[in-house]
C-alpha cells in the first residue's frame, strides 16, 4: 500500500541516487486550484457589482448605467472600461453572490469572518482546502500578499514576504546583503551538505520509526524540506512580484500554478479600499484598477495551456472584500462601514451569467428563504459561502446543510 | 507511557529513566525559556552530575542579564506594536536609520515590561509608572528627559519621562501603544479601548458574536446611535466599550498629517472622547477621567492579574495545563508580590512545566524566530541583517510575516537552512569566537562530540560519528579544514532537532 510516508521515503531515496528535485513527483497542475483574492478595508459593490438603480436609499454615481449578461447583473461606468470588457469576455464564468454577512463592522474582525467564518481560531477556507486536498504539494497554500489565518495548520501556509525574500532564500544570495559578510560557497558543497542532512533526517526517522509523535514531527519536517528542495529547482522559472503591486501578484500566481508548486493562492490587493471620504474617487480608480488586474489574470490563465485544457479552466477565482460600505454617502462624501457586501466568484464549476441572493429595502441582504429559496430564515453570512465554496472541492460539512444549495 | 514523551526522549535527550524527563532536557528547556538560547557545554556537564539542582539552575537564570527581555519578548504577539514602518518616515525627525526608529516606537511597551521585570517591581507598574523607557532616536522626537543614565549607544534603552503633561500610565499613556492603534473621529476611540481589553483583560470585543437586528435602520446615526443605547445586541458590547473609550480623549489626534498630533499627549482634550460618544469615562462601575485613571482602575480588576498569570501560562506551557490560574493569580498578587519574576520560578518549578510532555497533548515546542535568532547569535556571534533591517525580525524586509503558526513551515525550514549556513561559516571563517582551533582536524571525534553537544545539546551517536567522519574524509581533499568544520555546523543546524525542544 502507498502511504504519504512510503512516498516520501522514495522521494528521499530517488534523491540519493542523483534525481534533481524537480524530477520529484510535483508536475504539472492537475488538481482544481483556487486564488481568493481580499480586497481590504471594505469596498464599495455598487460600483460594479450590485446594480441598485431602483434602491431610492443608494448614493449611486450619475452616469453610471445597468450592464447585463444572462443572468448577471451589474453596473456598468464609462471610466472604468476594463470591468465591461472583463465581464464581456468571462461572464460565462461569473457568479456574483449579493448579500453576504460579516457580522461585524470592525476591518479585522469582518476580514477573518469572510476568511473563516468565525471570529477568530479558525483556519481559513484557503488553508481548510489545501490541508484537506493539497498537502502534497510543495506549497499547500501560498500567500503572496496581505492577511491569512493558518489556525493550527501554519505548516500548510508559506508567504512569500513583500520583497524578495523567498526568492533570496531559494537562491541562496543572502550573502550578498548580509550586512556582516560571509564569503559565498559552492553549489557543490551546498549538494553535499543536502545529502548528508537528507541522510541524517532518515537515520531520525528510523530511530522513531516505533514513535508515533516523532515520526509526525520528523515526517512534517521532511516533507517541508523536500518541498523546499523543489522550490528551489523551480526558483529560476518564478517571476516573483517584486513591486509590490497588484499585477504582479497575479503574475506570480500564475506562474506557481503553472510550475505546480501550489494549487492554493491568496492574494490581497494592496490597496486600502477604506473610503470614508471621497467614496466616489477611490472606489472608481479601485475598481477599474481591480478588473485591469482580473482581465489579465484570467487572460494570462487562459493562454498558459495544461494536459486538460488552460489554467483558467482548472482554476476557480474567489474575489471578496472584509465588508462592504453604507449605502448613502457621509458629510465627506465617503461611505462608511456596512456589514452586507457581495462577492465575484470565478468558475467553470458552477453556472456563471448569474447573480444570486439580494438585497431588501434597508440595503441588508435577503435571507435563506428569500434570496435562495431555502427552508430557513437566517441570512446569508460568509459562513454560508465558505462552506458552500469547499463543497465545490467536495469538502462537506455537515453541519451546514443549506449551503450546498447556495451555488446550485 | 504516553507516546509523545517517548518521542521526546528519544529525539532530544540522554534519558535516565522511564518517568522523568532527563536532566539535560529540563535544563534545554528552561534555559530557551529563561535566557532565549541552549546550555552551554559545561552547563550540559553540570546537569549529568548527581549533585545537579533544577531550582538552582532555575534561579541562576532568573538573574540572567536575558531573562527581562526574554519574559517581556512573551508579550510581543499580543501587543504585535513593533513594525518595520510607522506614521512617520524616520527622516522627518533627522534620524537615518528607519527601521530602527520605526521598530522602537513599537518596542517601547515591551521595554516598559521588560524594565518592570528587571527591576523586580510590582506587575500593576505597568499600567502606573510614572516613567517610560526611550531610545536615542525616540528621545530626540518625543517630548521627555532622562530619568536617569542616558543610554550608552544607540541599541540601549533607558528610563525616560514624558513631559507633556500626560498622567502616570505606564503602557497606556506610552505613544507606542497609540501609534499603532489609531481611531478616527467616527470610531471615537473603541477600537483603541478594544485594544485595552484585549491585551491587558484577555477580553476581545470583536471575538463576540454580534447580532445585527434588521429592523434597525443601518443607514441612520440617530437609530444606530439609539440601537447602541437601546438594541440588546449592540448594548452586550457598547455598555461598556463605550465608557472605556471615552477615558481616552487625551492621546486622540485630530490631524494624523501633522506629527505633534500624535507625539505630544493633549490634556486639554481628556473630556473629548466622552463627549464624543456621549458617555462618562467608567470602567468596572468606576469612575474616572484620564488614562492614568483608567490604568488604576485596570489594576484594581482582577481580570488583569488573571489575563497576565494566563498570557505567561499559555507562553510557557502552550495552554494546554490544567493550572487553576486563579488559584495561581491569587498567590501571585497576595503571596508573591506581584513580581513576574516569582511568578515565572513558581510555573518553571511546577509539575505542569517538568511533566508537561507526560500529560500534554502539544507534541513539541516550535523556537520562535527570535528564539532561533538569539539562540544563533549566542553560539556563532552572527546576526542576520540586511541594510539594518534584522532579517529574522522585520516584516516587510525580513521574514516575520512569512513564518506563523505552529510547527516546520516551509519558510521556517527555509530561514533554517540558509541561517545555517551563514552563521556557521561565519562562525568558523570570520568570528572570534571559535569553538576549537578550525586550522586543524586532529581528534575529530571529540570535537564532533563538542561541535554536536554545542548545537543540539546531546552526544552524537556512534552511528552518526562514522557519517561525519566518512564526511569529512569526503570533503578533506577538496577544502580547507575551516571549511570543513564549517559545512559539518551547517548540516547540524540544519538538523530539526535545532527548531524544538
Amino acid at each position: 500500500m502507498t502511504t504519504r510516508r512510503n512516498l516520501l521515503k522514495r522521494c528521499i531515496q530517488g534523491a540519493f541516487v542523483g534525481l534533481s528535485p524537480s524530477s520529484i513527483a510535483f508536475g504539472e497542475s492537475t488538481s482544481h486550484n483556487l486564488i481568493w483574492i481580499t480586497c481590504f478595508g471594505g469596498w464599495d459593490p455598487t460600483r460594479a457589482l450590485v446594480p441598485a438603480f431602483d434602491s431610492p436609499l443608494v448614493n449611486l454615481e450619475p452616469i453610471a448605467e445597468p450592464m447585463t449578461f444572462g443572468g448577471l447583473r451589474l453596473v456598468d461606468h464609462p471610466g472604468r472600461p476594463s470591468v465591461r470588457e472583463f465581464f464581456q469576455q468571462y461572464s460565462d464564468l461569473a457568479t456574483v453572490v449579493h448579500g453576504v454577512l460579516t457580522p461585524s463592522v470592525a476591518h479585522e474582525a469582518c476580514l477573518q469572518l469572510i476568511r473563516t467564518g468565525v471570529p477568530f481560531g479558525q483556519a481559513d477556507w484557503p488553508t481548510i482546502l489545501a490541508s484537506e486536498l493539497f498537502a502534497h504539494y510543495p506549497i499547500p497554500h501560498m500567500v503572496l500578499s496581505g492577511h491569512a489565518f493558518p489556525g493550527d495548520l501554519g505548516h500548510m501556509v508559506a508567504r512569500t514576504g513583500s520583497g524578495e525574500q523567498l526568492k533570496a532564500l531559494l537562491n541562496g544570495t543572502l550573502s550578498d546583503s548580509s550586512d556582516v559578510f560571509v564569503s559565498a560557497t559552492t553549489q557543490r558543497l551546498r549538494t553535499a551538505e543536502s545529502q548528508m542532512r537528507q541522510r541524517r533526517l532518515s537515520q531520525l526517522i528510523e530511530q522513531s520509526n516505533q514513535d508515533p509523535m516523532a515520526l509526525l514531527m520528523l515526517e512534517q519536517f521532511e516533507s517541508n524540506t523536500l518541498s523546499a528542495d523543489v522550490l528551489r529547482s523551480k526558483e529560476s522559472a518564478l517571476n516573483w512580484n517584486v513591486d509590490g503591486s497588484f499585477f504582479g501578484d497575479c503574475l506570480t500566481a500564475v506562474d506557481l500554478l503553472r510550475e505546480g508548486v501550489t494549487p492554493c493562492i491568496s492574494i490581497e490587493h494592496p490597496a486600502l479600499w477604506d473610503s470614508h471620504s471621497s467614496n466616489a474617487v477611490y472606489q472608481h480608480w479601485l475598481w477599474e484598477e481591480l478588473f485591469s488586474g482580473l482581465l489579465m489574470l484570467c487572460n494570462e490563465l487562459k493562454t498558459t495551456s495544461t494536459s486538460s485544457g488552460n489554467l483558467l479552466n482548472n482554476t476557480t477565482i474567489v474575489v471578496a472584500s472584509d465588508m462592504g460600505r453604507a449605502p448613502r454617502l457621509n458629510s465627506s462624501q465617503g461611505k462608511d462601514h456596512w456589514p452586507y457586501s457581495s462577492l465575484l466568484v470565478l468558475s467553470n464549476q458552477m453556472e456563471g451569467q448569474r447573480s444570486i441572493g439580494g438585497y431588501d429595502d434597508g440595503f441588508q441582504g435577503e435571507s435563506l428563504s428569500t434570496g435562495f429559496g431555502l427552508n430557513s430564515d437566517q441570512q446569508l453570512t460568509a459562513a454560508h459561502f465558505g462552506h458552500a465554496l469547499l463543497d465545490v472541492w467536495g469538502i462537506s460539512h455537515p453541519n451546514n446543510p443549506v449551503v450546498h444549495s447556495i451555488f446550485e | 507511557m504516553n507516546p509523545i514523551f517517548v518521542a521526546l526522549f528519544t529525539l532530544m535527550s540522554c534519558s535516565s529513566s522511564d518517568d522523568t524527563l532527563s536532566n539535560t532536557a529540563l535544563l534545554t528547556r528552561v534555559s530557551l525559556d529563561l535566557r532565549g538560547f541552549r546550555p552551554s557545554i559545561e552547563e550540559l556537564d553540570a546537569s549529568m552530575n548527581n549533585r545537579w539542582s533544577l531550582e538552582q539552575t532555575v534561579d541562576q537564570y532568573l538573574t540572567d542579564p536575558n531573562f527581562p527581555r526574554v519574559t517581556a519578548e512573551r508579550w510581543a504577539p499580543i501587543f504585535d506594536t513593533r513594525r518595520d514602518e510607522t506614521l512617520y518616515p524616520a527622516e522627518l525627525f533627522g534620524l537615518d536609520n528607519e527601521f530602527r526608529f520605526a521598530y522602537a516606537v513599537g518596542d517601547e511597551p515591551l521595554r516598559i515590561y521588560e524594565e518592570v521585570i528587571r527591576r523586580n517591581l510590582p506587575w500593576s507598574t505597568v499600567l502606573e509608572a510614572d516613567w517610560t523607557m526611550l531610545n536615542n532616536d525616540l528621545m530626540s522626537v518625543y517630548p521627555a528627559m532622562w530619568v536617569g543614565v542616558p543610554p550608552e549607544s544607540d541599541s540601549d534603552w533607558s528610563v525616560a519621562r514624558y513631559l507633556d503633561g500626560r498622567p502616570a500610565g505606564g503602557v497606556l499613556v506610552s505613544n507606542g501603544m497609540w501609534w499603532r492603534y489609531e481611531t478616527s473621529l467616527n470610531n471615537a476611540s473603541r477600537q483603541r479601548a478594544n485594544q485595552v481589553t484585549r491585551i491587558f483583560l484577555c477580553s476581545d470585543y470583536l471575538e463576540m458574536p454580534v447580532s445585527f437586528d434588521s429592523t434597525v435602520d443601518l443607514t441612520s446615526e440617530d437609530a444606530v446611535d439609539s440601537a447602541i443605547k437601546e438594541d440588546p445586541g449592540c448594548v452586550a458590547c457598547h455598555a461598556t466599550l463605550d465608557p472605556l473609550a471615552a477615558f481616552m480623549g487625551g492621546v486622540f489626534a485630530r490631524r494624523k498629517s501633522d506629527p505633534d498630533e500624535m507625539i505630544y499627549y493633549h490634556p486639554e482634550r481628556e473630556n473629548l472622547s466622552s463627549t464624543q460618544l456621549g458617555v462618562d469615562p467608567m470602567w468596572n462601575g468606576e469612575s474616572g477621567q484620564t488614562l492614568g485613571d483608567l490604568g488604576a482602575l485596570l489594576v484594581n480588576d482582577s481580570r488583569f492579574f488573571t489575563c497576565a498569570t494566563s498570557q505567561v501560562l499559555d507562553s510557557l506551557l502552550g495552554g494546554t495545563s490544567d493550572v487553576d490560574i486563579q488559584e495561581l493569580s491569587s498567590k501571585w498578587t497576595q503571596d508573591w508580590k506581584m513580581s513576574m519574576t516569582r511568578l515565572v520560578r513558581e510555573i518553571v518549578l511546577s509539575e505542569a512545566y517538568t511533566d508537561r510532555w507526560l500529560n500534554s497533548e502539544t507534541e513539541w515546542n516550535t523556537v520562535t524566530l527570535h528564539q532561533l535568532e538569539r539562540q544563533v547569535e549566542y553560539l556563532t556571534g552572527f546576526t542576520l541583517s540586511i541594510d539594518s533591517y534584522p532579517f529574522l525580525r522585520a516584516d516587510q524586509r525580513g521574514v516575520a510575516n512569512m513564518i506563523n503558526g505552529e510547527g516546520f513551515s516551509i519558510p521556517l525550514v527555509l530561514v533554517q537552512q540558509e541561517l545555517a549556513h551563514l552563521s556557521a561559516r561565519y562562525w568558523m571563517l570570520e568570528s572570534n569566537q571559535r569553538p576549537f582551533d578550525v586550522e586543524t582536524i586532529d581528534k575529530p571525534k571529540e570535537r564532533l562530540v563538542v561541535l554536536n553537544r554545542m548545537i543540539l545539546g546531546i552526544e552524537p551517536t556512534a552511528e552518526e560519528l562514522a557519517d561525519w567522519e566518512q564526511y569529512i574524509d569526503l570533503l578533506r581533499t577538496e577544502l580547507p579544514i575551516n571549511e570543513i568544520w564549517a559545512s559539518i555546523a551547517t548540516v547540524m543546524m540544519q538538523d530539526p532537532r535545532f527548531l524544538v525542544y
